[in-house]
């Protein structure tokens, strides 16, 4: 799992699809926290992250389409498929890398949230509870986008189908608020990935979203787990 | 030891591989040749693991390749048709990654300096993989098969893509390599599966058709298609030896040469008809200096076994063939 890990992220950043997931994310973080806490002299973190979150539905696809797609289509995918590693701790290998790419880009808005909190508004406790329910969102769709490159050779089909995707999840909550009935609700409750964001907006770290968020990510970790050992059986 | 027991695999409706069984011993060197679409890159991707067969086993050293895959792949080392290589990593960034991956217990530091030295790829070891010629691309992919120095290696076509020189030197680490254990490597050229390999593996639709040590393989009958070479050297006149042997039934061809009174002639036939050649030949008086057995070349083998008898003609080449 470890060797795959590194070679994960030793080949974002041989690529320039670490630097682009980057230095996109980084910039669009900025531009928020100067449009809302700067120039709008808003002390709370939660409203650029927030808002950053829409972001993730084009981002995220950049960092996850190669993971499998890329080794499908270059025939690299014998390294791993002939190596004694069992399909699971390929699979985390390559989900830690992604998630280690996004989470140092998340951490370097870190400084904004540091900056912000000095206004006194946000507690340590409340920017720590933000940050993590941030993290945790990302972490399902880098889940769903992993799952997406498994499923595909071309790496253009697995990054406009996980946009696709995110672009689902992101919106469950509004498209579901626009058609209403029971159905949509349940839907919204499972697919809203977003909306599960609410309460950790307002610094409150609930076990139940947390848990939300650790089983989507595992449910769609899994899913590729299978996927990746079914095509030894195609 | 490699041993594939029954193993059929089927993709859908169509079946690349049906009851294929051989196995293969540490010091052998086993030629896999067939036909394109025959199902070798198939068997060698069921051998490594990569794929699963939908009926029958593969067991490395005793290890069921997919009931216990960690054990049995670390036997073995597998170079694909075309290699897994990362063009954005060096050759050493590359060797140092399938070093973890392979999770190898040994001096990390002497093992790559080892494998690089014995597949001469020390002069580009810092060089990116994606900037190499195929050749060099090639000797990457053996690299990163034998670094673990594996009792097995699977080798699909090792030599595609290189140039004579890269071919000789390649067919000669191979060759070094199976001191150590044992190999099994497919090609198209089968001048070269002659030259290192003492085993033939041949596949044809699938099908297992001939195993076995490479000078046996000539002589194994097969079926009716089948054909020996023997050659005779009698003490006589070209046209008395000829005309003796005329009409004989169960020859093929005969080629005959005079020489300071004496015939040899190399006799193809069908079956072994030795004794009637000789009862032909002592009636008419004419001496039997030498007789043996020639195998039948590889080529001839290959073409006997794994075309239609329709498609093959008297001098063992496929219409069409101008070789």
């Amino acid at each position: 799992m470890k060797a795959i890990f590194r070679k994960e992220i030793k080949s974002y950043f041989l690529s320039i699809q670490g630097y682009i997931f980057i230095g996109v994310f980084l910039l669009i973080a900025g531009y928020y926290f100067v449009a809302y806490n700067l120039m709008g002299e808003n002390a709370e973190i939660g409203n650029m992250l927030d808002n950053t979150i829409v972001s993730f539905v084009f981002l995220i696809p950049i960092l996850t389409m190669r993971l499998f797609a890329d080794e499908k289509h270059m025939k690299t995918s014998t390294v791993y498929m002939s190596a004694p590693l069992k399909t699971w701790q390929i699979v985390i290998g390559k989900y830690l890398a992604a998630c280690v790419v996004f989470t140092a880009a998340v951490l370097l808005t870190l400084f904004s949230g540091i900056a912000v909190m000095a206004e006194g508004v946000q507690t340590g406790g409340e920017l720590f509870t933000v940050y993590v329910g941030y993290l945790l969102i990302g972490y399902c769709f880098i889940s769903v986008g992993m799952f997406v490159s498994a499923v595909t050779e071309s790496q253009l089909a697995a990054a406009i189908i996980s946009f696709g995707v995110c672009f689902i999840l992101y919106l469950a909550d509004w498209l579901g608020t626009a058609a209403s009935g029971r159905v949509f609700e349940f839907l919204v409750d499972i697919l809203g990935v977003a909306s599960h964001f609410d309460k950790f907006l307002s610094g409150v770290l609930d076990v139940t979203d947390v848990g939300y968020f650790i089983s989507f990510a595992a449910l769609f970790v899994t899913f590729t787990t299978v996927k990746t050992e079914s095509e030894r059986y195609k | 030891m490699i041993e594939v027991k029954c193993v059929t695999k089927k993709y859908g409706k169509i079946t690349a591989l049906k009851d294929f069984s051989f196995s293969l011993e540490s010091g052998d060197i086993v030629g896999f040749i067939g036909p394109n679409g025959a199902g070798k890159s198939t068997m060698m991707k069921i051998m490594t693991g990569c794929l699963a067969p939908t009926e029958g086993s593969v067991t490395v050293n005793g290890f069921d390749i997919i009931d216990d895959p960690i054990k049995a792949k670390k036997n073995i080392g597998y170079l694909p048709e075309k290699p897994p290589l990362y063009p954005r990593f060096t050759v050493s960034e590359y060797l140092n990654t399938i070093f973890d991956i392979k999770q190898l217990k040994v001096n990390r530091k002497e093992r790559i300096g080892e494998v690089i030295e014995l597949t001469g790829l020390s002069g580009v070891a810092k060089r990116r993989i994606g900037n190499l010629s195929n050749g060099y691309c090639q000797r990457v992919g053996l690299a990163q098969a034998i670094l673990s120095y594996p009792p097995f290696l699977v080798l699909d076509e090792p030599t595609s893509g290189l140039d004579p020189a890269q071919k000789r030197d390649m067919l000669m680490l191979v060759k070094k390599l199976s001191k150590t254990g044992g190999i099994i490597l497919s090609s198209h050229i089968l001048s070269e599966i002659d030259s290192v390999c003492n085993k033939i593996l041949m596949i044809n639709k699938g099908s297992l058709v001939s195993f076995g040590d490479k000078d046996e393989l000539g002589l194994k009958k097969n079926d009716d298609r089948q054909k020996l070479a023997l050659k005779y050297v009698v003490s006589g006149e070209r046209t008395a030896v000829l005309g003796a042997l005329s009409g004989l039934s169960g020859i093929c061809d005969i080629a005959a040469d005079e020489k300071e009174g004496t015939t040899e002639c190399i006799i193809t036939v069908y079956e072994d008809i030795r004794e009637k050649i000789f009862m032909r030949l002592s009636q008419n008086k004419l001496p039997i200096l030498t007789c043996f057995v020639m195998s039948t070349d590889l080529e001839n083998a290959f073409l006997n076994m794994t075309c239609d008898k329709a498609k093959v003609n008297k001098n063992g080449r496929k219409r069409g063939d101008t070789a």
